[in-house]
């Protein structure tokens, strides 16, 4: 092993060049061997050696003194989120919020994901969302057909959107009071709880934690 | 890029088969996440996945991977009407070559991945493992290096990674409930994250062929007797069997979250002037589907035998898509009174690929296999 320009640089060189797991004495005759300063080893003790398993290419093994450091191929984009995740200091709920951003962030930008792949998930997705669709307009077709009535369709129209996270805001002719967050008015300038009723309901749609608006309840005053 | 064909995860299901990587997750099999795990014969040949499921009933083959659990070297074509059958290595093959095919036209080809690692029920034995990973080969699928990752741990695995990614440490006795279609796996596992990196020991696992299909069966009865059919007088039974089959399965899906669904038949298949609607309410349902709980129960407790009493248990983790029905839960709540519930529904059905293309799957040496010996359920005919 030759001598590398940094302290950190070593430490990380004896564990690629071991060959193998390696443990903390191996680890400090190999940079003794390398011609590095004792300050090299303090600096290890004083903590890189509980930050390593961050770095991408260590596995680190078993506890206290039998801990092993071992050499690998660079671990996936997901595990060294995990990693970084554990080691954020902040309350758990926070961690989750923040692991879940990154996340969303990794995928969105495909680091790691092959194009090809990318682009068979989309499709998959569109194709999803076509589908579901069509099965919905093949279903409310053969219950028509087979008896059904309005009031029965609407209920298995709405039933199939609700596995979809799609939430109905109101029913046609429900009297309601005005809520601009939910509501848009056909015509008119109705303050915030006034009454109205509803022409056309609406759609939210929850997506994790998340709620979003995706069509308004079309109302008029009552 | 090299990274994303790395691990691939490959579970070969009852019902459905589904690919992933640690990176991208789910692996579109064709125009949908997964392969019906379903094959057919049409004019001596053999037909997989969706060009199968549309054949008549009767040239169906379904469950194959069964086939494995129970010893059975041929596979029925046909259920219910089964008159023919297949040899069970050439339809698990075929569906192997078109999980591997699609796969790679997806853009993770199974043969540049550097590991791949395939489910299994944890009731398994050796030679059935074996076997399955046989069957893998013969499609062409390299299996060298390949690790074989039993379901109710990957599935825990994908659960205990994303508590580890929220900082939280999990310890404690964990049994998994994973009731599909075909089967309902139950294990019982000792879950150890002390050091921040989950490890898993199976203690007892136990299984039965009761599960989503018999549920669809006792539906079909209930339906029969309601409208007061006799398929035996009718033209074509077939046919007006298939369509009452088709409106139990339908019901079983909607009644796993919806309190009630009203089931519109078709008349004309049925040989009625009119028929009125069967309102299927939840009480309904559970009743029906009752016997099978109990029989999900006494699995339960075949699991719990050697890995002590109900109460040890900290944690009762839902996999499958059975787990949506509500009455799955109350009735293992009732027994498991002090456990935490986990149930991710949303993606039930891909808790397994998951898992097992997450980090602590692969570390082999902290998997620990099952000390016991396998306990096989009383109607796996194992």
């Amino acid at each position: 092993m030759g001598r590398a320009a940094k302290p950190h640089d070593a430490l990380i060189a004896a564990i690629r060049e071991a060959g193998g797991p390696i443990g903390g004495r191996e680890l400090h005759r190999a940079i003794r061997e390398a011609g590095q300063p004792e300050s090299t080893w303090e600096l290890w003790r004083a903590g890189l050696k509980d930050w390593i398993v961050l770095h991408p290419h260590v596995r680190v093994t078993g506890t206290g003194a039998a801990k092993r450091y071992r050499w690998g191929k660079p671990v996936s984009a997901k595990t060294a989120l995990t990693h970084l995740a554990q080691r954020v200091k902040a309350p758990q709920w926070l961690r989750e919020a923040w692991r879940e951003v990154v996340a969303a962030g990794l995928k969105a930008t495909g680091i790691g994901i092959s194009p090809k792949l990318r682009a068979a998930q989309e499709r998959q997705a569109r194709i999803g969302a076509v589908r579901a669709v069509a099965e919905l307009a093949i279903e409310v077709e053969e219950i028509a057909h087979n008896g059904a009535d309005g009031g029965q369709i609407v209920k298995r129209i709405r039933n199939a959107l609700a596995h979809k996270d799609l939430i109905p805001i109101g029913a046609a002719g429900q009297d309601t009071v005005f809520d601009p967050a939910l509501h848009r008015i056909e015509v008119g300038d109705p303050k915030k709880g006034a009454p109205v009723f509803i022409l056309r309901p609406g759609y939210s749609w929850r997506y994790r934690n998340e709620v979003m608006i995706i069509e308004h309840a079309l109302v008029a005053k009552a | 890029m090299a990274e994303a064909t790395q691990i691939i995860g490959i579970d070969f299901g009852t019902t459905t088969s589904f690919v992933a990587t640690p990176e991208a997750g789910i692996v579109p099999l064709g125009t949908r996440a997964y392969l019906p795990s379903i094959a057919g014969v049409l004019d001596q040949r053999l037909l997989v996945g969706e060009a199968a499921a549309v054949l008549p009933p009767d040239r169906l083959i379904r469950s194959a991977k069964r086939a494995i659990s129970d010893d059975k070297a041929h596979v029925v074509v046909g259920r219910g009407y089964g008159i023919a059958t297949y040899p069970r290595d050439q339809v698990i093959t075929a569906i192997f070559k078109e999980i591997a095919a699609r796969a790679r036209q997806s853009g993770s080809s199974l043969r540049t991945a550097r590991t791949l690692r395939f489910g299994c029920p944890a009731g398994w034995n050796q030679d059935q493992r074996r076997l399955l990973l046989d069957l893998a080969k013969a499609a062409g699928v390299p299996i060298e290096g390949a690790e074989l990752v039993e379901e109710p741990v990957a599935a825990a695995m994908e659960w205990l990674e994303r508590q580890s990614g929220a900082g939280r440490r999990i310890n404690g006795r964990l049994l998994a409930f994973d009731m599909g279609g075909g089967t309902l796996d139950v294990a019982v596992m000792d879950v150890d994250s002390d050091d921040g990196t989950p490890r898993i020991k199976v203690l007892a696992s136990a299984d039965t062929t009761i599960a989503g299909d018999a549920l669809d069966e006792a539906i079909y009865t209930d339906i029969v007797a309601h409208y007061q059919l006799d398929l035996t007088c009718m033209n074509e039974p077939m046919r007006a069997s298939q369509h009452i089959l088709n409106l139990a399965i339908e019901t079983k899906t909607r009644l796993s979250t919806d309190e009630s669904y009203d089931i519109f038949p078709n008349a004309r298949i049925l040989g009625a002037e009119k028929l009125a609607p069967l309102r299927y309410e939840r009480e309904r349902f559970n009743d029906v589907f009752d016997p099978m709980m109990d029989v999900a129960e006494s699995t339960v407790a075949r699991a719990l035998k050697p890995a002590g009493p109900a109460v040890g248990v900290d944690y009762v983790l839902l996999v499958g898509g059975m787990s949506r029905v509500p009455l799955v839960r109350q009735r293992l709540q009732a027994i498991f009174r002090h456990a935490e519930f986990i149930a991710d529904y949303g993606t039930a059905d891909e808790a397994v690929v998951r898992g097992l293309v997450t980090t602590g799957a692969g570390r082999r040496r902290r998997v620990v296999s099952r000390p016991v010996p396998v306990l096989s359920g009383a109607t796996s005919g194992r």
